[in-house]
């Protein structure tokens, strides 16, 4: 009905909103790569099997853990986003280029997609980031990956 | 836009100092423009973003009214700021992008100057809508993510071990680690979520149930935000589309 009243109204229009809507549908059962604004919505849908154990980064301002309690959960994510984010971008941003970039597109250098910044740059930059957040002055951040195990019932320390 | 403001989600708040390339075709042709890079240690260069990008609907208001005959230029304007603003945002430690696509299908229903286009593209916004919670339903059933009674614990587990381990007294850490425990109860939760986005394919056939399935997508965010701590408040201009569904009157208003 919807398709049939568009066809009427506009044929150009109707063919596009088809091409889109083909696009989205080939993309989700391809599973292939996003062309934005075409994206696939499988969030958590693939089997996640509780671990027995996680690493957890703990961020310590002025000798003091912060908790996620204390803020909300897009604050929350503000603070600790950066740093797994940083930690991990360095190896996945080249791994994009290598496998896919370099591949898929006539492009010869990688320097717009991967970053130049030093662990001691981020950290600075966290360290500003922190106070804007927390509203003040920060004398020290210390960054801290965690390893716990989950018990079945609980999360505790794991042996180093 | 408050909201953001006060949890420090503008671009300007963000400040960010390294971005992560995602798999996006358009982004990395987008990257190329070297945009995401100027924006980094740039305050002048985010706050004109952040300016650019939530003024833009009040100007396109504004310009609407006083001087209809740009309206149209404006929208596409409003769009182009909103794809820029939005690609580089959800470069940095932010977001996905998949949350932000109101912010870069909705500008295209205020381009056309007729309004029985605009009324059709509001009512294709209405398709893709109801595409984006049911395909993430039927996602579930073809990933797995359905079948598996420990599921949810396995989801609970990893999106809050950071909440469990700093904060373990927290009434919402308590309520998370409850539902952890009990497998089946948390698999309810996660097969319950997942048949309220299947329901949402009903919309593809009939207009009669999507007052019903806005409530069903409130309570759907409600949770999300009570048991996943994900707001997901940037898809809401799309329950639009289907509330003012029947309403072609209405529609009318609301688009002109």
């Amino acid at each position: 009905m919807y398709l049939k009243q568009l066809y009427q109204h506009n044929k150009i229009l109707c063919a596009a909103i088809i091409l889109f809507a083909l696009a989205q549908l080939i993309n989700n059962i391809r599973q292939d790569i996003a062309i934005s604004p075409i994206y696939s919505y499988g969030m958590y849908s693939s089997r996640i099997i509780p671990a027995d154990f996680y690493t957890v980064p703990e961020v310590f301002v002025n000798g003091k853990q912060l908790k996620a309690q204390d803020f909300s959960a897009p604050q929350w994510d503000n603070i600790t986003l950066p740093i797994t984010e940083f930690y991990t971008q360095e190896s996945w941003n080249l791994h994009q280029w290598q496998q896919d970039i370099h591949r898929l597109l006539p492009f010869t250098d990688s320097v717009k997609f991967v970053n130049n910044i030093s662990e001691q740059q981020f950290k600075k930059w966290y360290t500003v980031h922190l106070q804007t957040i927390l509203k003040r002055k920060i004398d020290s951040v210390n960054i801290v990956f965690t390893n716990y195990h989950f018990t079945g019932s609980a999360f505790t320390k794991a042996n180093k | 836009m408050i909201y953001k403001w006060a949890n420090g989600l503008f671009l300007y708040q963000l400040a960010p100092s390294f971005f992560y390339t995602r798999q996006d075709l358009v982004t990395w042709l987008f990257m190329q423009t070297g945009m995401h890079q100027w924006l980094l240690y740039n305050s002048f260069g985010q706050i004109s973003f952040d300016i650019a990008f939530y003024t833009m609907p009040l100007l396109y208001l504004v310009i609407y009214k006083y001087k209809p005959k740009l309206s149209a230029v404006t929208a596409l304007v409003m769009l182009l700021v909103n794809f820029c603003y939005v690609q580089c945002y959800t470069l940095y430690p932010s977001n996905s992008i998949e949350g932000h696509i109101a912010w870069l299908l909705f500008p295209i229903v205020f381009i056309p100057q007729n309004k029985r286009t605009s009324m059709l593209l509001f009512e294709g916004l209405r398709y893709f809508f109801l595409f984006y919670f049911a395909s993430a339903g039927i996602w579930k059933l073809a990933q797995g993510g359905a079948f598996s009674i420990s599921q949810m614990s396995g989801v609970l587990l990893y999106q809050h071990n950071q909440l469990l381990t700093s904060s373990s007294g927290y009434w919402q850490a308590g309520l998370i680690l409850y539902f952890i425990e009990n497998q089946h109860l948390s698999y309810f939760l996660y097969i319950s979520a997942t048949l309220l986005e299947l329901c949402f394919s009903i919309g593809f056939f009939t207009k009669k149930y999507d007052r019903l399935l806005v409530f069903a997508f409130l309570l759907f965010i409600l949770m999300d935000i009570l048991i996943m701590r994900m707001p997901y408040f940037e898809v809401f201009p799309l329950l639009l589309t289907l509330w003012f569904s029947k309403a072609k009157k209405m529609q009318v208003n609301l688009l002109h």
